[in-house]
């Protein structure tokens, strides 16, 4: 079986420092996959990568068999991939309705003029991220993290996606908020949606996941069953050494 | 073609003056002062009404023009640039409008018409076909006098490295104590009495007119962009570049173009490599 | 509710429409002819906005694109005696083709370089128009006793009007389609545009285009309408600087906000020139836009929302008394 998303002996240095070192692995379709591992490990850089907004120094992106690896970003959003980031981006002058509809938009001038979609997909997706009228004319300024989250997430989801690539989604949630969203991601899998999910909250990915990988310092160390990994030696050191480089003041060089 | 190499080199020297209060500014604040320009023409008219008008003595023309330039230039900064801090577009905006402002302020006093400037020097330096005034080979020695003197001050004294600080690293300065809006105050009235007194010497070089701050502006643009982000020793490469294709064009094609390359060379850097061909450095 | 206020608009659109037509009635020669130059200053602003306060792309160079349209039909028409409709036709072109010239920086950088590449621009046109061929541009002295489409202040009010017009409701028509939301989007974040799958390429390449369209008509009719054209009067500082104040002081990013600035201005001038006959009343335009814009940046049109927005309750109140 061929997968869905294929990441093929990917590498990608920024100056000195090897983010991404020779990483390969594939998503199936309908699968869960979970990207682990300690703060620079190279997540976000691999992310970026899949999306094309950095350039890969060698290997190939390949999706549903064929080769992205020169397909500009917006080219791979329309093909179905699309992602979140860590620290959410709206656009601040828009109301959280308007932001989400910049993300259903057709990439073409002329269906943007003439066309007058009707707004109920939107209202939908607003809807399964919990947002009403109240929320929909709001500024994303007056919006708390949690909601500045749903945000990114809607506008995303808007683009039709295939595969989704959440970028530490749970990050500045509370509780309550962490198990509405892990409800409203595993009702979309339900539904067919392929997801990548970079998370350092790892009992809160565990449900979401049906495999998991593992980076530390750009390279790929594990692979496999959740549970199976975390007992993983090498997972474990990477963890643990992780800890102490933290300790030590060093600082995250990817972000 | 001596000739053509001392002349090259002293306008070099003044456009090298020209330009780097307009990329210390930049450097600092990271913002492009559009008004820069005004700063050299408010030297020039400031001179000429001390010295010409007035009848004071050169040097009180030259403090009158440099005070003129400092107030003007912290003025631009506490009262309109710092309202717009953090929005670099608003403050080119802004300082653009500022920049014609000024110049109908000055038709308004002086009237449009042309007024020429007698030399801070008089007399013509000749020996063997080489032929420059006195006055542009001043301009040069005072361009470097003052670079220098520059370059030391930012290098070696405790507001200049803590100008140099803030330019590099604003937050990682804020953290050490600095405060950046005292820093670039302080860079702004430096570059405003820079700006007056390569002004009184580009006056005397052309003349003065209520729109002679376009020309200088344009040469200090293009010493930023082509130089790259607010590295001075860049800059004085840029200028040299420009004066001496300047020189070149006017002696060797046709003066009216002379003007040109400088636009050509903004745009073609800009949109090849942006970041400058001297990337940055220090300050 | 979105139906009633497209209405509303729509309404308001005819009745500015219908008052201005009233206007030569009334108005005398003077006033009529103050308001074909407001026209003229209103395209202009429009165009300008177009780029600059939709995309957030300053153009410091739109009196290029402007005296591209004028020396094309200016040389058309005095060297190869061409007919006025094929010459402005034939000069959009050319603004059209200029336009994308002008877009190619923006491919690669943003902000306060943009701004000064175009200005770069701007300047470059002035010396060349000067130096490269002048037995056809006229060199410094320019093109004059050119053509004009219709003689008279009352018909050239009209016609200007309604180009204006024109173009002012099918800027608004298009704007208020979800292409005005993506390009306020790109002001705001082009990467996350990009994310969101949309091409800014093609949707620069779109909004350079239209403003350069509104540019080239309205430079073209320009120039037929005062008959002249020379370097110093167009590729010039202060040329640019009216432009830019009539639309940010009237408010940009918004179809009434550039011609509200214009209409402004060209009156203030009017009523400032027995104290300030020349150039100096710059001053006085340049102190109100500073003024205006550190305190309101986008200027008057949301000023007078705002004051509206105040006043109408208590006027509804007023008259339910």
């Amino acid at each position: 079986m061929t997968a869905l998303l294929k990441l093929s002996g990917a590498s990608k240095k920024f100056g000195g420092l090897v983010a991404v070192n020779d990483v390969s692995f594939g998503v199936e379709k309908g699968e869960s996959l979970g990207l682990i591992g300690p703060n620079g490990a190279g997540k976000t850089t691999t992310f970026s990568i899949l999306m094309g907004e950095h350039r890969p120094d060698s290997g190939s992106v390949e999706f549903r068999g064929r080769p992205i690896t020169n397909v500009p970003t917006h080219r791979r959003v329309q093909l179905g991939i699309a992602r979140t980031h860590q620290i959410p981006k709206p656009f601040g002058g828009m109301d959280v309705f308007e932001n989400v509809r910049v993300g259903s938009m057709p990439d073409s001038i002329w269906r943007l003029i003439a066309e007058r979609e009707p707004e109920h997909a939107e209202w939908e997706i607003m809807e399964s991220v919990g947002f009403g009228e109240r929320e929909a004319r709001m500024l994303p300024g007056q919006l708390s993290m949690g909601e500045l989250r749903k945000l990114e997430l809607a506008r995303t989801l808007a683009t039709n996606p295939e595969i989704l690539l959440l970028d530490e989604v749970f990050a500045g949630l509370t509780v309550g908020e962490i198990a509405q969203l892990t409800q409203l991601l595993l009702e979309r899998k339900r539904q067919g949606m392929t997801y990548m999910i970079v998370s350092h909250d790892l009992r809160s990915l565990r449900p979401l996941v049906d495999r998991v990988i593992v980076m530390s310092f750009g390279s790929l160390i594990a692979e496999g069953e959740f549970d199976a990994v975390m007992a993983d030696e090498a997972v474990r050191e990477a963890y643990l050494g992780h800890a102490r480089t933290e300790e030590r003041g060093v600082v995250d060089g990817t972000a | 073609m001596v000739n053509i190499l001392i002349q090259g080199l002293a306008l070099s020297g003044l456009y090298a003056l020209l330009a780097v209060g307009f990329t210390m500014i930049f450097s600092v604040g990271r913002v492009l002062n559009l008004a820069y320009g005004v700063y050299i023409m408010l030297g020039g008219y400031m001179y000429y009404t001390a010295v010409q008008v007035m009848g004071l003595p050169k040097i009180g023309g030259f403090l009158f023009a440099i005070a003129a330039g400092i107030a003007f230039a912290v003025l631009t900064y506490s009262i309109l640039v710092r309202r717009l801090e953090g929005n670099p577009v608003a403050v080119e905006i802004a300082t653009l409008i500022l920049a014609v402002v000024m110049q109908s302020l000055i038709i308004l006093i002086y009237r449009p018409v042309s007024k020429s400037m007698w030399p801070v020097v008089q007399g013509v330096f000749r020996y063997e076909g080489v032929f420059v005034t006195y006055n542009l080979l001043v301009a040069m020695v005072v361009s470097w006098v003052a670079l220098a003197g520059l370059l030391i001050f930012v290098r070696y004294t405790r507001y200049g490295r803590a100008i140099q600080a803030v330019s590099m690293d604003r937050k990682g300065a804020i953290i050490s104590g600095i405060d950046p809006r005292r820093m670039n105050l302080l860079t702004w009235a430096i570059s405003g009495a820079l700006g007056a007194l390569a002004g009184v010497f580009f006056a005397t070089y052309t003349q003065l007119n209520p729109s002679m701050w376009v020309g200088p502006l344009i040469v200090a643009v293009a010493v930023v962009v082509v130089g790259g982000i607010g590295s001075i020793v860049g800059s004085l490469i840029v200028a040299h570049i420009i004066g001496f294709m300047e020189t070149f064009t006017t002696a060797m094609i046709a003066a009216e173009l002379r003007g040109v390359f400088t636009m050509v060379l903004i745009i073609v850097v800009l949109v090849v490599a942006p970041k400058g061909l001297f990337g940055r450095g220090e300050l | 509710m979105p139906k009633s206020r497209f209405h509303r608009s729509l309404l308001y659109w005819l009745a500015f429409g219908a008052f201005m037509c009233l206007i030569p009635l009334v108005a005398s020669t003077g006033v009529v002819r103050l308001l074909i130059f407001a026209n003229f200053l209103a395209i202009f602003a429009m165009s300008w906005d177009i780029i600059s306060g939709r995309t957030g792309y300053i153009s410091f160079g739109h009196p290029f694109l402007i005296g591209i349209a004028g020396y094309t039909t200016a040389i058309l028409t005095r060297h190869l005696d061409a007919p006025l409709f094929v010459s402005i036709p034939l000069a959009v072109l050319a603004t059209l083709v200029g336009g994308t010239l002008f877009f190619l920086p923006a491919l690669r950088i943003r902000g306060t370089y943009f701004a000064l590449v175009t200005l770069a621009f701007m300047e470059l046109m002035y010396q060349l128009t000067q130096v490269i061929a002048p037995k056809i541009t006229g060199g410094t002295r320019g093109l004059s006793g050119l053509k004009t489409i219709i003689l008279g202040a009352v018909p050239n009010y009209y016609l200007t009007f309604c180009v204006m017009f024109a173009i002012a409701f099918c800027l608004w028509l298009i704007t208020r389609t979800r292409i005005g939301t993506a390009l306020a989007a790109i002001r705001m974040d082009e990467e996350a545009v990009t994310a969101l799958g949309l091409s800014t390429l093609k949707l620069k390449l779109f909004a350079f285009g239209a403003s350069a369209a509104v540019a080239g008509i309205g430079g073209a009719l320009y120039v037929h309408y005062i008959g002249s054209i020379a370097p110093r009067a167009l590729f010039d500082i202060n040329f640019l600087f009216t432009i830019l104040v009539a639309a940010l002081l009237g408010g940009s990013g918004t179809i009434a906000g550039p011609i509200l600035g214009a209409y402004f201005l060209t009156f203030l001038l009017e009523y400032l020139r027995p104290y300030l006959p020349g150039a100096e009343r710059y001053f006085i335009y340049g102190a109100i836009t500073l003024v205006v814009y550190v305190l309101e940046p986008r200027g008057l049109h949301s000023i007078l929302e705002r004051a509206y927005g105040k006043l109408s309750p208590i006027v509804a109140r007023g008259l339910a008394k």
